[in-house]
């Protein structure tokens, strides 16, 4: 290796042998592989060093031509591969998530591959990747407990044996943190409305992106872990970090990223890369480089007195300015989400972006020559300020990299920065949020089994859409009024669904009445999803547009309503109905299943006018069901239990819908008598008068709309 | 509700968990059940101001945090704390925590940013 590395020294230098000598140093760690780096203290480090020379062999025939078209499928692949990892640490299968990381950080497939389902690479990859018996460990890994990157790493090559057994008693018995009412609330709020984002937010999307295999070889420090530096707590900072490692050797990483809140009023996120010995910020409002070179100071001579640098005669960590095309907040509210989407960057497409980032360049990487602080400091200051050294042609670069055994192909990859559009914040505060809630677990536990079980239910079917996929967090959804408004631009519709989306859950978030136009928003959307569990069809849930149409006099959108569901086999139709003299929100439960057919009505009063709903509801079913049995109606209500507030009926009702799909339309009481009472007395844990359950209830359907609804 | 030391001059608190500023006093107010082992924490600020709390084992935390909060004067929404890093929930135990005496949890004052 060391002769590929002087060729790079030959090609690159052309600012005399004084700086060259100076700038040896990190220039040989920022090439070489970790591997190197620590081989002679860690046996197991070796695999990695392998791996690495295999890419480059299977690679070398890739190559020059067409090298355009190449990058730009690379590119493509790359966001794909990144999208598949996320949605499927969204829906909870890190296993999945792994194998998807695993596709794009390490090997790369070849070509060919490429043409197939993303799902088969995948699959394909985390067998050669890990080999057959270490992805089944995994698996069982994930049926025992919840795994954390430490136990996941020992089956990793890229850490080898090194985290043992050590990685299981540190780090909160890998649960995550639970927020309280208050906080929780705090955390939706602040993400659906377009608000400055808390440590709150940062720190669970952190903790929950920490707990992910993607991430087993990088530590992703709190919010808080700053604060001790910039107080000079060197030995409390260190403590933390070695909390934060879990077990994993020091030797094993590759990633510290630093997130930092500045005067209560703005994030940055400042990381260092050890694998090529190199810190940097990352600042959402401003991409030419910190103001204030101290933060990067701090943490690297942090840093550096972890890791032992001095005791390792391993060079300092250069000081490197953050890359051309950084994506940049448009607002003076959004840096929070900015700093997520550069750890999702950085953790997950990092490999891309940073090979040929020219930053990254010997040429541009000034080491931080000064030994003092002060000297350092003004190291940091010239860099930020001085002009930009040429850099080398690429495929020149590409050449000697591959000479190094380093990552061949992505050495032809361009940096590939997420774009970043207006429109994606919303779509990253929805991930976001998504991401939270899945987290959070405990509230759920309040409500009963049900709720749960739609909610931690996986869609399994997801990965037959994968080819599908649109721009990341998941395009967002179908949740079109059925009022309709037919006929926009994709562009501009991805963005009024996103945004009704967004009011809909805010809707539901926040402890306020909303208006009925809303509501009825979020049983559409609730109703067409409970469609979707219905796999057998024997239950039909029905938007409220077909009541409100019945009543306006529309019998043949009502009609046109009724015919986009599948009435085949239907026993048991709900019905929500708008009925304000009836206290506002019903749910019409029609058994279609005894010979005297019923009509039961679940409202939250005494129902005293709901009469009058049951001439329309007869009359809108008899034009749908003409030519079954003769009908006999029989009229029956049944009040819910008092929920606290008027608000909070519609999500009772979906409640109650739930309750009613999982028992099935032929549900029997101990008695033998088909089950008529859908009261409290059938709902063991669920009381509608409590708000604690109402708002376990609430962020359970949050969770479960924002999971089922992102995509179509 | 003797005062046992001179170094002792916070306002008492009416909690079963007394707060000490600045001091180790350790009183024998809050021993109801003297089986229940119980331990100093040091509660300390951003500031490096450190509080004691003499807490029994199986005490919830959260009412740690109510107790320091309303010493502060601050909201107890607007604080966070932590254990070596990690978030202290409010439901867990010293026991569950694995707290020893004279361990130290901080306690950080909210974070915003959005420009």
């Amino acid at each position: 290796m060391g002769p590929g590395r002087d060729e790079i020294w030959k090609g690159t230098d052309d600012e005399g042998q004084a700086s060259c000598q100076a700038r040896r140093g990190p220039l040989a760690y920022a090439k070489a592989p970790p591997a190197e780096l620590y081989r002679a203290k860690d046996g197991g480090r070796e695999e990695l060093q392998d791996k690495e020379s295999c890419t480059g062999g299977k690679e070398q025939g890739v190559a020059e031509r067409g090298r355009e078209r190449e990058a730009e499928e690379a590119r493509e692949e790359a966001a794909i591969s990144m999208e598949s990892c996320l949605t499927f640490l969204l829906e909870g299968a890190e296993q999945e998530a792994f194998v998807a990381a695993r596709h794009f950080l390490g090997d790369h497939g070849g070509v060919q591959g490429r043409k197939e389902g993303a799902r088969d690479r995948n699959e394909e990859m985390g067998e050669s990747m890990l080999g057959g018996g270490a992805l089944a460990a995994l698996a069982d890994e994930r049926m025992g407990r919840r795994t954390r990157p430490g136990a996941l790493s020992s089956l990793s090559p890229v850490t080898g044996p090194l985290a043992g057994g050590g990685g299981s008693k540190i780090g909160g018995k890998g649960k995550h943190y639970q927020f309280t009412e208050e906080g929780l609330q705090d955390v939706i709020l602040r993400l659906l409305r377009d608000e400055m984002l808390s440590d709150e937010v940062l720190n669970r999307a952190l903790d929950m992106m920490a707990h992910t295999p993607v991430a087993e070889a990088a530590v992703l420090l709190n919010t808080f872990w700053y604060e001790k530096i910039k107080e000079g707590k060197y030995v409390e900072a260190k403590a933390w970090l070695e909390r934060a490692l879990g077990g994993r050797s020091k030797a094993s990483l590759r990633l510290v990223c630093v997130p930092i809140n500045i005067a209560n009023a703005h994030w940055v996120l400042v990381f260092a890369d050890l694998v090529r010995n190199t810190v940097q910020e990352w600042d959402p409002a401003s991409a030419t480089g910190p103001l204030d070179p101290s933060r990067l100071k701090n943490v690297k001579d942090a840093l550096e007195k972890f890791f032992g640098f001095e005791k390792l005669k391993r060079p300092p960590l250069a000081l490197v300015p953050a890359p051309a095309g950084l994506p940049q907040q448009p607002d003076a509210v959004n840096c929070g989400v900015f700093v997520v989407i550069y750890l999702i960057q950085i953790c997950f497409v990092r490999e891309f972006t940073l090979i040929l980032d020219p930053n990254d360049w010997p040429g541009r990487a000034v080491q931080d020559g000064g030994q003092g602080g002060e000297g350092g400091q003004e190291g940091g200051q010239t860099r930020l300020g001085g002009g930009p050294v040429a850099d080398p042609p690429i495929a020149e670069s590409a050449r000697q990299l591959r000479g190094q055994g380093i990552a061949t192909k992505l050495a032809l990859v361009p940096p590939c920065m997420l774009r970043v559009s207006e429109n994606d914040l919303l779509r990253y505060r929805l991930f976001l949020l998504a991401l939270i809630l899945h987290s959070q677990t405990s509230h759920l536990s309040r409500t009963d089994p049900v709720l749960l079980s739609f909610v931690s239910e996986k869609r399994r079917d997801w990965r037959m859409e994968t080819d599908s996929l649109g721009a990341f967090p998941p395009t967002s959804t179908p949740l079109r009024s059925e009022h309709g408004v037919g006929g926009r631009g994709r562009g501009e519709s991805d963005r009024k669904d996103m945004e009704m989306q967004r009011h809909l859950l805010l809707s539901l978030a926040r402890d306020k009445s909303n208006d009925e136009a809303m509501q009825s928003l979020f049983l559409q959307a609730a109703m067409s999803l409970l469609n979707r569990f219905s796999s057998d069809g024997r239950i039909v849930f029905v938007s409220p547009c077909w009541y409100e149409s019945l009543v306006a006099g529309n019998i043949r959108r009502s009609i046109a309503i009724m015919e986009k569901l599948s009435l085949a086999n239907v026993e048991v139709l709900c019905l929500p109905i708008y009925h304000p003299g009836a206290g506002g929100w019903i749910l019409a439960r029609v058994s279609l299943l005894e010979e005297i057919k019923s009509i039961y009505l679940h409202g939250t009063h005494a129902l005293g006018e709901a009469e009058h709903i049951f001439p329309f509801v007869e009359r809108g079913l008899q034009a749908l069901l003409e030519g079954h049995h003769k009908l006999h109606w029989r009229q029956l209500a049944q009040p819910l239990e008092l929920v606290p507030h008027a608000h909070q009926v519609p999500v009772a009702l979906v409640l109650l819908s739930m309750h009613i799909l999982r028992k099935g339309p032929d549900a029997r009481a101990p008695s033998g008598e088909l089950t008529n009472n859908w009261g409290s007395s059938s709902m063991p844990g669920l009381r509608f008068d409590d708000q604690h359950t109402y708002f376990s209830a609430k962020v359970g359907i949050l969770r479960w709309l924002l999971r089922h609804t992102s995509r179509a | 509700m003797k005062k046992t030391n001179p170094l002792y001059h916070s306002s008492s608190s009416t909690l079963a968990n007394q707060a000490r500023t600045m001091a180790t006093v350790k009183t024998d107010t809050t021993a109801t059940e003297p089986k229940s082992e119980s331990i100093t924490l040091r509660v300390k600020d951003q500031t490096g101001e450190e509080t004691m709390f003499k807490v029994k084992k199986t005490t919830k935390m959260e009412k740690v945090f109510a107790s320091y909060a309303g010493r502060k004067g601050v909201n107890v929404d607007s604080l966070r704390f932590l254990l070596d890093g990690q978030r202290i929930e409010k439901h867990q135990t010293s026991a569950e925590l694995e707290l020893e005496d004279e361990d130290q949890i901080d306690v950080m004052l909210e974070q915003l940013g959005g420009c």
